[in-house]
């Protein structure tokens, strides 16, 4: 089985290859018949990796390459899959499977169709390399590449300012967290003296008996949280998250795949990949669950107030992030992978479904100005409804499953505010389901609130609707992966690679009270969702005139990038002005105008002497000869002495 | 008046020298600038033939012989540049050459 690992990557590379040459010229509208057929070759592969390490308990390694030979500092490119990694590869690999079957449909027509075909295909090469890293230098680097993907995709309608714009945010912010991270790595290296992950070697081993090795707790505590402010950037978490919400100016596609399912949870697989350095320090794990809860709080109540219908799946995308954070600090970590894969599965269900009401809708986003669509587009209705149940954890849905079993894990953790951040996290599931079927009443039910004599909404085609209902599948099953809670496949699947913790066993009784609390908490948010936006008898702008100040707070999103453009954005731009004013313009142009100009008229004098006189040349020649032969014979000669 | 010593033909060379210099210096038509060069060139060979003969060696001699014969080469290259100058320009004076200048 090892050696068909790096299949896993390669077919993907591949079809970015072939795309990128030849797309523009020969292959264009068939840019699909390459991409498709490769990330489904890599599913393939990903579940044959899935069940020959399920069956033998056994992670599978492939050496690739030496990277980097120089002395002690060995670099090796090789691919590594434990039961961690395969859950990783099926979300990617399956996601991005359904994700590229949509985008026929959803890109038909596009101009840059085969470009976009072929950062796709990139994209997933990239992060599956990422899963599939043995080391913390091989990571890094695919970190970056799908950071790069994602620039490309946000700024994929190149030719619109605000995308432009989205894509350098994106790039920027991310940049801040990979400072982080970088300098994590370089402490790692210098700490544990080896950047692989995995054997007796490895830093894994290395950072779990840390103690008998004799470092200090302070030590793993700062490798902790610069790795996390790296996840920070990647994962969208507060303070670095602004740049997730902006991203919705890419294609719907891109933001169901990078922006929900797969990038996005990169920092939260480093943190699970790297548990032993988080589990050796208590101060890491309460950074990283205060971070968590306060980001998966703030974006559900962000997501309350916004109208344009990707931005509030996007916030619905940072809560639940943050809910995964919170979980691995509470150290649930199996809770928060578990969360990772069904999320994957309803968030990328409820992106490709706001892509078929903005298809339908002809390229409306403002929920304002939709309403009754659930008559229009019922394949839309149905599938997107299952997403929103499964996000805000309804029973049996995905959703109920991994999120009841955070919040369970963070109510029983040895963590200090694990249960202080259990009734957060109640707080942001009722504001979940509130803002989930906000957006349904809003888009589904009710009248229309456009023109119905000029915009005829319509159901999407099969290439959007299929993918739809797959993933709706998977939405209302993925859960049973995990069923029964704390002892499912999922779990003793798992367990494998959290080795090095201890199970925490729950019992029924805590299960059942949890799950019951939690379905309250959830239908009560969709009842007083139901009573505002469907029966009227809560009038939410009636609310919103009442608490002026609270409502602007949420609708401007915390006052959050107002704040960065006061602090870091304006002074940073008033400082590049100067810098250009004064220092280039004025300090570094003006010298070399300066030299320049001196030169030319220096030169303007002494060309005077050229008189082009051959006799003058003469006179000078002799003259010189006269005075050297006089210097020489007063200094040098005894002639005259 | 018989012990004639070397430094009475290095006063000749001097002399010569000065004479073909100020020629150059002074005169504007190019044949007679070159006529002068070739009396400095003649001048240097007297010296170095004084300081042979005083020295009782022929490198000297020898040196002069060369000179000679690079003065006749250098002759008819200058003459060739002359008559070419005299065709095109109708003139040979130096002053009324000055096309390079700017």
């Amino acid at each position: 089985m090892s050696d068909l690992l790096f299949l896993i990557p390669l077919l993907p590379l591949a079809a970015f290859c072939i795309n990128i040459l030849l797309g523009r010229s020969v292959i264009r509208e068939k840019a699909h018949w390459i991409s498709i057929p490769a990330v489904l070759g890599s599913w393939i592969v990903s579940v044959l990796v899935l069940f020959d390490i399920n069956d033998t308990e056994r992670a599978i390694s492939q050496r690739l390459f030496t990277w980097i030979p120089s002395g002690d500092f060995n670099v090796e490119v090789s691919l590594y899959a434990d039961q961690l990694t395969a859950i990783m590869l099926m979300v990617v690999t399956t996601v991005g499977l359904f994700v590229h079957v949509y985008s026929v449909g959803y890109m038909h027509g596009d101009p840059g169709y085969y470009r976009f075909f072929s950062y796709l295909p990139l994209f997933v090469f990239s992060m599956l390399m990422l899963v599939l890293a043995d080391n913390l230098l091989v990571l890094f680097v695919f970190w970056e590449a799908v950071g790069l993907c994602s620039y490309f995709l946000i700024g994929y309608y190149f030719k619109r300012r605000s995308a432009n714009n989205a894509a350098k945010k994106a790039f920027i912010v991310n940049r801040i967290g990979d400072l982080g991270f970088g300098l994590g790595i370089m402490l790692a290296y210098w700490t544990f003296g080896t950047i692989s992950f995995h054997g007796d070697t490895g830093l894994f081993e290395k950072a779990f008996n840390h103690e008998a090795l004799g470092i200090a707790g302070g030590t793993m505590t700062l490798i902790g949280i610069l790795l996390f402010i790296g996840a920070c950037g990647k994962s969208a978490q507060f303070p670095l998250h602004v740049w997730l919400p902006d991203a919705m100016e890419g294609p719907t596609p891109v933001s169901a795949l990078i922006h929900a399912a797969t990038m996005v949870t990169a920092g939260i697989y480093m943190v699970a990949r790297s548990y032993t350095i988080f589990i050796s320090s208590e101060t890491a794990m309460l950074f990283v669950t205060v971070i968590g809860a306060f980001t998966a709080f703030m974006a559900a109540t962000i997501a309350l107030t916004q109208n344009d219908i990707k931005r509030i799946v996007a916030y619905s995308t940072l809560s639940q992030l943050g809910y995964m954070a919170f979980a691995l600090g509470a150290g649930a970590w199996v809770a928060a992978l578990f969360h990772l894969m069904t999320h994957a599965f309803f968030k990328g269900l409820l992106f490709l479904g706001c892509g078929s009401v903005i298809h339908g809708m002809h390229e409306e986003q403002d929920i304002q100005k939709m309403g009754g669509l659930r008559k229009y587009m019922p394949i839309t209705f149905w599938t997107f409804l299952i997403g929103a149940l499964a996000n805000a954890g309804i029973f049996p849905l995905a959703g109920f499953w991994s999120k009841d079993e955070i919040i369970l894990g963070s109510w029983i953790s040895d963590s200090s505010i694990g249960k202080p951040v259990a009734i957060v996290a109640f707080a942001a599931a009722f504001l979940t389901a509130l803002y989930m079927f906000r957006l349904v009443f809003l888009v589904f039910f009710g009248k229309e609130r456009f023109d119905t004599s000029h915009l005829h909404p319509h159901e999407s085609g099969p290439w959007l609707t299929v993918p739809l209902v797959v993933l709706a599948v998977a939405s209302v099953f993925a859960g049973f992966t995990g069923f029964p809670p704390e002892a499912g496949w999922l779990h003793d699947f798992l367990h494998h690679t959290f080795a090095f913790v201890e199970v925490h066993h729950v019992t029924m009784t805590q299960t059942v009270t949890f799950g019951v609390i939690s379905t309250v908490v959830a239908l009560g948010g969709i009842f007083v969702a139901y009573l505002a936006y469907h029966r009227g008898t809560i009038s939410a702008e009636a609310m919103a005139e009442r608490f002026p100040r609270v409502y602007d707070f949420l609708f401007r999103k915390w006052y959050i990038d107002e704040l960065y453009g006061k602090v870091f954005v304006q002074p940073l731009s008033k400082f590049s002005v100067f810098l250009w004013k004064v220092v280039d313009v004025d300090v570094i142009d003006a010298a070399v105008n300066g030299v320049a100009t001196g030169l030319s008229a220096t030169s303007q004098r002494l060309r005077q002497v050229q008189t082009g006189l051959v006799a003058n040349y003469a006179l000078a020649i002799a003259l010189g000869m006269v005075v050297i032969v006089g210097v020489y014979l007063a200094g040098f000669s005894n002639l005259f002495r | 008046m018989n012990d004639v010593t070397v430094e009475h033909f290095l006063f000749l060379s001097a002399a010569l020298f000065i004479i073909g210099m100020m020629g150059v210096l002074t005169r504007r038509n190019m044949l007679i600038i070159f006529m002068c060069i070739e009396l400095m060139v003649a001048a240097v060979s007297v010296s170095l033939v004084a300081f042979a003969w005083e020295s009782n060696t022929l490198d000297g001699q020898i040196f002069v012989l060369f000179t000679l014969a690079i003065a006749a080469a250098e002759a008819a290259v200058g003459l060739g540049i002359i008559l070419a100058l005299s065709r095109r320009g109708k003139s040979v004076d130096v002053d009324q050459l000055h096309e390079l200048r700017d």
